[in-house]
């Protein structure tokens, strides 16, 4: 924490665990994340903008209006904050000890989360040497979140996984549940109308 | 607070509890309800869009493994897993029975055709399995039944030398429209909702859905402590169910003999907040899952793979070996863009070749372990299921995934994927462009996140048995410590049944539901 403080200054480190970030907040993260996520400019990709996935997603999962997405809120914050990626801070390995069942199956959990924090300091370090001191992951290009979002898919930690697969299940769900994208992928849907369950 | 009484609550209309609801109300006079968590969705409800079907799942289509990384699927709408599943059948396994009766003392369950269990004329596995099937309309695939996706895995077994089988379906006038899995619209499938559920209310019971059962109540009567009533709430229908026979709100319904068949997960959970006694510490343990890795081939060709019968082969050639079945399934668009991994061009590359992928599944028999468990969670309000595999079921299923890339290959795919994100060898992730890639499966760790599993069969969570340190229940479902209280659903397995349980769980219900019929002294009916 000391040097993650060092690199980013305590205020943003604590911006990033507060218990409820505003939509401002986390807004600009959650738009970065579905641009890297779909390739708007591939050929063949559906005409479909930002904004239209940004709008269904709010719709399908309302993370502003649900209490069980404060968790989510505070880990896109946290998320935001590159130079965060290697902590393992304590509510993070308390919940890296829940997810691996420690209490049950037993395990050092303080080992577990070092060797974690030194793999992914190792990984994080090759990254680091190409974007800007003090970024953010709303500032980077979709290269570069791309890549970032690949340090969290890839990282040792569990729970770092899970933030990567929620969020990109989330998009992917939000997106190609959409009739408008299934043209692009030659699916022709379903064979009778929408029922009053959907509506 | 709306007030019931019945002489039989039934608490489930799945594969289990529809079956036990039909069974009673036919063969004896009781009064039955039936409550149902989900809602009554009919097929004029069934839009077939994934999103929207959601409502006939567990929590919404989002209940996970404790640690998010394994989907553990089941129906919850009157039907249950019935309502929602591929129809596919396999006939109670008579080796994995006869081993239940050396592990854990199982008595009953005769499979020999002339047996009388319990004293019961015509009381044994056979007999209910034929009703059960004549019932629901079970019957093999017929060859013009066969997708090319399932076709696919046909010739790419015969090319290996594997053998494989169609599959045995409950459907009746199926129209190959490939969406089984969001609730059949066209009422075709021959799960709970149209038959067994349908019977029932024919014979008068009272059906109670959107129904949270809080809590079972325990009373002592006459010396033991018996099980009297149930406690929960009644949420507001939802857009598109038939309407309830009761108004939303808290409900009370007093019964003589409770049965729950809830399903692995819901009904240790629900024993667990009922604290229920567990002196050996067995409620909720030694989950099973059939874990299923998804394999998936990119053709030169555009074959048809979500239109058609969804499942009709499968090969169960290391099913003894192994502990390993391929299974043909294909999803829709929403599942395909989850389960194709990686993001950007790199997903969207694969996503669009849609009309030439080629899918199915390797579905292992996992080993009970008992930190594999279901656990009431006060504080989420739901149930949390801790499961990870063993070291033997890695094994396992390194072997599958091999074999599986192997078939791929061996019927033409150009390139292979597993939906992981693991490096294997040289390979940064599991995409094979070559059959002898394939053995660098042996690196497969299957950890969570980075190689996705799914399931569907949870099993064994309540497990049933003589021998009183390693089930919960006795072989006829009872409770041991508390009186009047049945158990019987795929919970009340002591492993894995060995196939796709659904017709196992229909026949153990029609069993026990005509050995209640003929003992309902026993339970003060």
């Amino acid at each position: 924490m000391r040097c993650a403080n060092a690199v980013v200054g305590n205020a943003r480190v604590a911006e990033a665990f507060i218990v409820d970030p505003s939509w401002n907040a986390y807004r600009p993260v959650l738009r970065g994340v579905i641009a890297a996520v779909l390739p708007f400019d591939a050929p063949g990709f559906p005409p479909i903008t930002i904004d239209d996935v940004e709008q269904r997603l709010l719709k399908l999962f309302p993370l502003e209006n649900e209490t069980r997405y404060a968790g989510l809120q505070r880990t896109i914050a946290f998320f935001d904050e590159i130079a965060l990626f290697p902590l393992m801070s304590g509510p993070l390995l308390q919940e890296e000890a829940n997810v691996r069942d420690l209490a049950a199956r037993g395990g050092d959990s303080a080992r577990i989360g070092a060797e974690i924090a030194a793999t992914d300091a190792a990984s994080f370090a090759t990254f680091a040497t190409n974007i800007k001191p003090n970024a953010r992951f709303r500032d980077l290009s979709v290269d570069a979140q791309r890549t970032y979002l690949g340090l969290w898919r890839d990282s040792a930690s569990i729970v770092k996984r899970e933030f990567f697969g929620s969020l990109r299940n989330v998009v992917m769900i939000t997106t190609w549940s959409m009739d408008a994208t299934w043209p692009s992928i030659g699916y022709t849907g379903p064979l009778i109308p929408r029922t009053a369950v959907g509506s | 607070m709306t007030r019931l009484a019945c002489d039989v609550l039934i608490i489930g209309s799945g594969a289990a509890g529809g079956v036990l609801a039909a069974t009673l109300a036919e063969q004896t006079k009781k009064k039955v309800i039936v409550v149902e968590k989900g809602g009554w969705f009919g097929g004029e409800s069934f839009d077939q869009r994934e999103w929207d079907m959601r409502v006939l799942y567990a929590e919404d289509g989002r209940r996970t493994t404790a640690d998010g990384a394994m989907a553990v699927r089941g129906g919850e709408c009157v039907g249950g897993g019935t309502t929602v599943n591929y129809a596919l059948c396999f006939n109670p396994i008579e080796s994995v029975w006869d081993g239940w009766r050396r592990d854990v003392g199982l008595t009953g369950f005769s499979f020999d055709e002339h047996a009388n269990d319990y004293g019961v004329a015509g009381l044994n596995i056979p007999s209910a399995l034929h009703e059960v099937r004549t019932r629901i309309n079970v019957h093999r695939a017929e060859d013009d039944e066969i997708n090319d996706n399932n076709r696919a895995l046909e010739r790419g077994c015969a090319a290996l030398g594997i053998p494989s089988k169609h599959f045995e379906l409950n459907m009746r006038g199926c129209v190959r429209s490939g969406f089984c899995g969001e609730g059949c619209s066209y009422g075709a499938k021959q799960g709970t909702l149209v038959t067994y559920m349908e019977d029932a209310i024919a014979h008068g019971v009272q059906l109670v859905h959107h129904c949270d059962v809080e809590r079972i109540v325990f009373e002592k009567k006459r010396g033991a402590m018996s099980a009297v009533a149930v406690n929960g709430r009644v949420r507001r229908t939802r857009v598109g169910s038939h309407p309830n026979s009761v108004p939303a709100g808290r409900i009370e319904i007093e019964a003589k003999l409770i049965i729950v068949a809830a399903g692995a997960v819901a009904t240790p959970a629900l024993l667990q907040r009922s604290h229920h006694p567990d002196p050996h510490r067995r409620i909720g343990r030694g989950l099973v899952t059939h874990p299923s890795l998804p394999v998936i081939g990119i053709m030169d060709h555009a074959i048809s793979n979500y239109r058609g019968i969804p499942g009709t082969v499968y090969s169960d050639a290391y099913a003894s070996s192994h502990r390993i079945y391929f299974e043909t399934l294909f999803g829709h668009a929403v599942y395909g863009s989850v389960i194709i991994p990686g993001i950007g061009p790199e997903h969207f590359d694969v996503l669009r070749e849609l009309p030439r992928l080629i899918g199915f599944g390797a579905m292992l028999l996992d080993e009970v372990d008992d930190n594999n468990r279901v656990e009431w969670n006060e504080a989420d309000g739901k149930p949390r299921i801790h499961y990870q595999l063993s070291d033997n079921d890695r094994g396992r299923l390194r072997f599958a995934a091999q074999r599986a890339v192997e078939v791929m290959f061996a019927v033409g795919a150009r390139s292979v994927l597993l939906p992981s994100s693991e490096r294997i060898g040289p390979l940064p992730r599991p995409r094979f462009s070559t059959a002898a890639e394939a053995a660098y499966c042996a690196d497969l760790r299957f950890e969570p996140y980075r190689t996705t599993l799914t399931s569907a069969h949870a099993q064994a969570t309540t497990k049933m048995g003589e021998d009183e340190r390693r089930t919960t229940t006795n072989s006829r479902g009872e409770s041991r410590e508390i009186r009047n209280l049945v158990i019987c659903d795929s919970s009340s397995f002591p492993t894995s049944c060995g196939a796709n349980p659904m017709l196992s769980i229909m026949t153990m219900a029609r069993y026990q539901g005509r050995r209640i019929a003929a003992e309902l002294a026993r339970y003060d009916l």
